[in-house]
């Protein structure tokens, strides 16, 4: 589930790897914050609850710059758009994010499967289930971005 | 792979960008093949040997320094 929105047009110009690294951080650290914030606390807590969606809020607003960047250009334009190096970058990306992300879900399912009998929290409800979704979504399109942003191959893909 | 892909650039005066634009490809292949980060394909390959109007193996050695 990969997006790209160009930027090619006038003004547009490249992230620094720093920016790069700092915003997909946040937006994959805030994220789950927020939504387990707003799902450990209580409904009468309308401060505990505002945080959770600020933290959401902050963790969007982080992953907005990345989806023009280009490392998602790398991960998520038409192959037509992309060199022979820029393929061969795309694929051992996606290739690593496909490990990453078939982990973290092996992962969830493992703790779902022991946290009934352990007694641990469980997502129970819409909204948590809706935070899951849209988590799950943000990791999907973010992971390939993140681990090119921090990889090897990402400070040679700047200033382009 | 070895190559004298920065060595011909330089005796042309060319810069990165302006190879890239000639060979049709990003600054950054160009980059990445100067700095052995990436091997081009036999396509890319020829058309660098005849911009710089070389043979292939003048251009790219396959013995591992």
């Amino acid at each position: 589930m990969l997006f790209y929105r160009s930027s090619s047009g006038p003004g547009a110009r490249p992230l620094s790897l720093a920016a790069l690294r700092t915003l997909t951080g946040l937006a994959l650290v805030l994220y789950p914050a927020g939504a387990l914030l707003k799902a450990l606390s209580p409904d009468d807590s309308a401060a505990l609850q505002l945080g959770g969606y600020a933290l959401i809020v902050a963790a969007l607003i982080a992953a907005l710059p990345i989806l023009t960047s280009q490392v998602q250009r790398i991960v998520a334009d038409e192959a037509a758009g992309l060199d022979e190096y820029e393929l061969a970058v795309r694929h051992r990306t996606l290739s690593a994010a496909y490990g990453v992300f078939t982990g973290m879900v092996l992962l969830a399912l493992i703790y779902a499967g022991m946290a009934r009998d352990a007694g641990w929290w469980l997502p129970r409800g819409f909204d948590a289930f809706n935070a899951l979704f849209w988590g799950a979504l943000l990791y999907a399109t973010l992971i390939p971005a993140t681990l090119l942003a921090w990889s090897r191959d990402a400070a040679g893909l700047q200033g382009e | 792979m070895n190559n004298r892909l920065k060595v011909l650039r330089a005796e042309r005066n060319w810069s990165q960008a302006e190879l890239a634009m000639n060979l049709d490809v990003s600054r950054q292949a160009v980059n990445a093949i100067e700095t052995g980060k990436h091997d081009p394909s036999l396509p890319l390959a020829f058309r660098i040997a005849r911009l710089f109007e070389q043979p292939i193996e003048e251009i790219f050695d396959d013995q591992q320094a």
